[in-house]
């Protein structure tokens, strides 16, 4: 089986695709690769940042850094968004630099598992976290058998999982099999970031440095994986293996329970049902954005009016 | 000390009445409020937990969600007519009921929610008076209790702004209302004993639930008595109204430093709090007939370009 999709249009090469036209840069972002470094980088280089609108943004983004995943705060548009023939010539152009990053699957699995799954991190798993419940020991959570049922999960339910970009494989996004890199970084290897912001601050003459987001739990992957585990994702990212040509990792045959301590599993669960109500919440405020609202609006405003602030005199009532 | 009117106006506020059990309950904030307000909201048959999921307005967890009049259901002393309210407050056939609980107890529990877990938007400033304290390098719990505690001392009005950290006198207000029950909280038994008494009333089967939603830390883990002393210095008017008994705390405690994945948990929680509260705020800004307008205005324009699916929320205009 080819370690790439089949479709090698010109929608499907470009579809993730963000465009700097000032410094002409093509970055193509892979989740769970430094795609919110990078993209930190690319808009601040760019010039097209504005983090002034953060505040004013209500989708369910669950830390300020990732707010640079929003258009609105990065300022850059997609390829798509262009037409075909200016994509093309982007494409092909020698002048224009496309940039793309790698890492090892075994390593991004376990970041997306960590932040999707673990942490509960708003996502499209189909049949949402019954495929992966806690293990438990003595009420508190093993890191490792957690980890060790979601990879036999993904393996086994690889479908539920691939709706959520997070875990789809590098070589759906990254496609050299079509596209030519002008800048193709490992991005687990010391100074392929770093690389990444050489290329900008030279094409921008702007002082872009790579900023750590540190927004995972820090508990090493050596901790929670042993080889029976990483057998199972390498398989079912074989095709990532197969293009890139990653060197399959060696891990400890077994490794001791990962099992965090009672206030540790309390913080996982805090955060949990956090992440639940931002969702909720973002849902609530993003329905109060239709002319079937707007109507309740003006007419909460209009009884404001006529009750001489009698009615809907709280700024509760009035958005409620 | 506060009016008897003062005192009227309190209570009119903050209490909650379930009508159809004849149940006033004065909510204590950190003695167990949110269960009790459960309790009661089902007792009443008022509790509507769908309507969480439409508040854009944020709380730590679901379960929160209970202190919103939408949700609980239940209406304030405040809403009823001065005759109703005579009848509620002085009616033998009405049972007052109001939440205690250990003062020192309590302060923690205020501190870790709204200071240390920033579980607040309102609390900045307090933040600010009571930082995190650092041991070589780490941040630990008792240390920065402490801390607060001398900040509590120094600095209570700004402290009392948020009745997490008001003295519990000046929430139950025992010279206005002439309670059936007082609860105390910590106490074996007493939660529950106040859920029989609602189950006797509403005919309903109420049970209490463990909302849980502390660090599971033991205050007598990270409370000295000199941190001691000064809460109860400062809470002082609730021991001589409530009878609390004076407990013994440890001349010293050890201190209890966080480890590196609690510190990324904590600052996690943090920070997916502050930005909760942005959303929420974004969306309580969007309000009045202007706005209305615009929507419609959009709506109107999405039609003539014929989208028709779902809004992206990445997409959503700022």
């Amino acid at each position: 089986m080819p370690p790439f999709p089949s479709d090698a249009s010109l929608t499907a090469l470009t579809r993730k695709t963000l465009v700097a036209p000032r410094m002409k840069v093509l970055y193509t972002p892979t989740t769970k690769v430094a795609s919110t470094t990078i993209k930190w980088m690319l808009a601040e280089a760019e010039g097209t940042i504005n983090q002034r609108v953060i505040p004013n943004l209500m989708a369910a983004i669950t830390h300020r850094s990732q707010t640079i995943h929003n258009r609105h705060v990065s300022g850059l548009r997609k390829l798509s968004e262009y037409s075909q023939r200016e994509a093309r010539e982007m494409l092909k152009s020698p002048e224009w630099l496309h940039v793309a990053a790698l890492r090892d699957p075994v390593s991004r699995a376990y970041s997306a598992w960590e932040n999707r799954v673990f942490m509960r991190a708003s996502g499209r798993i189909a049949g949402g976290f019954d495929l992966t419940p806690d293990v438990l020991v003595d009420g508190r959570i093993d890191m490792t058998a957690s980890f060790a049922v979601f990879a036999k999960a993904l393996a086994e339910h690889t479908d539920a999982f691939m709706l959520d970009h997070h875990f789809t494989p590098q070589s759906h996004v990254v496609r050299t099999d079509a596209v030519s890199y002008g800048l193709l970084v490992r991005v687990d290897e010391p100074g392929g970031v770093e690389r990444v912001a050489a290329a900008f601050r030279e094409r921008s003459g702007n002082a872009v440095v790579p900023r750590r987001h540190n927004e995972s739990m820090g508990i090493p992957l050596v901790r929670v994986c042993d080889q029976a585990t990483a057998n199972c994702l390498m398989a079912t990212y074989s095709m990532d293996y197969e293009a890139f040509s990653f060197v399959p990792r060696e891990f400890a045959a077994s490794v001791d329970p990962y099992v965090l301590s009672d206030a540790e599993t309390q913080l996982v669960t805090l955060v949990r049902q956090s992440v639940e109500r931002v969702g909720s919440v973002s849902r609530a405020a993003q329905s109060r954005m239709s002319a079937r609202y707007g109507i309740r609006q003006i007419r909460k405003t209009i009884l404001r009016k006529v009750s001489f602030g009698r009615m809907y005199n709280t700024p509760r009532s009035m958005h409620w | 000390m506060a009016s008897s009117q003062d005192s009227l106006r309190v209570v009119a506020n903050l209490a909650l009445v379930a009508r159809d059990t004849k149940v006033l309950y004065l909510p204590t904030p950190k003695a167990a409020c949110t269960t009790i307000k459960l309790m009661l909201a089902t007792a009443e048959g008022s509790h509507r937990p769908e309507m969480a999921d439409r508040l854009a307005v944020m709380h730590v967890s679901h379960a929160q969600t209970i202190h919103h009049p939408a949700v609980h259901g239940l209406s304030r002393l405040s809403d009823l007519s001065a005759s109703e309210r005579k009848n509620v407050l002085t009616s033998p056939d009405w049972l007052r009921v109001a939440s205690l609980r250990d003062p020192v107890s309590r302060a923690y529990s205020a501190w870790e929610n709204r200071i240390f877990m920033r579980a607040h938007r309102r609390t900045k400033e307090l933040i600010d008076l009571a930082p995190d304290v650092h041991l070589d390098g780490k941040l630990d719990i008792a240390a920065s209790f402490a801390h607060f505690a001398k900040a509590l001392g120094g600095h209570a009005d700004a402290f009392m702004t948020d009745h997490h950290f008001q003295p519990q006198v000046q929430l139950v207000c025992p010279d206005t209302v002439d309670y059936g029950r007082l609860v105390r909280v910590d106490q074996p038994g007493e939660i529950d004993a106040l859920a029989r008494l609602l189950s006797e009333r509403s005919g309903k089967e109420i049970t209490a639930t463990r909302l849980n939603e502390g660090l599971g830390v033991k205050v007598e883990r990270v409370c000295d008595v000199h941190t001691a002393n000064r809460l109860m210095a400062t809470y002082a008017m609730d021991y001589e109204t409530f009878g609390f008994a004076r407990r013994n705390w440890p001349a010293n405690v050890e201190p209890y430093p966080l480890g590196d994945v609690e510190i990324r948990l904590v600052s996690q929680y943090r920070d997916l709090f502050a930005r909760s509260i942005s959303v929420a705020q974004e969306s309580q800004r969007r309000v009045g007939a202007r706005y209305g307008f615009g929507q419609m205005r959009r709506d109107v324009w999405r039609l003539v370009r014929g989208e028709r699916g779902p809004r992206d929320p990445r997409e959503v205009q700022p």
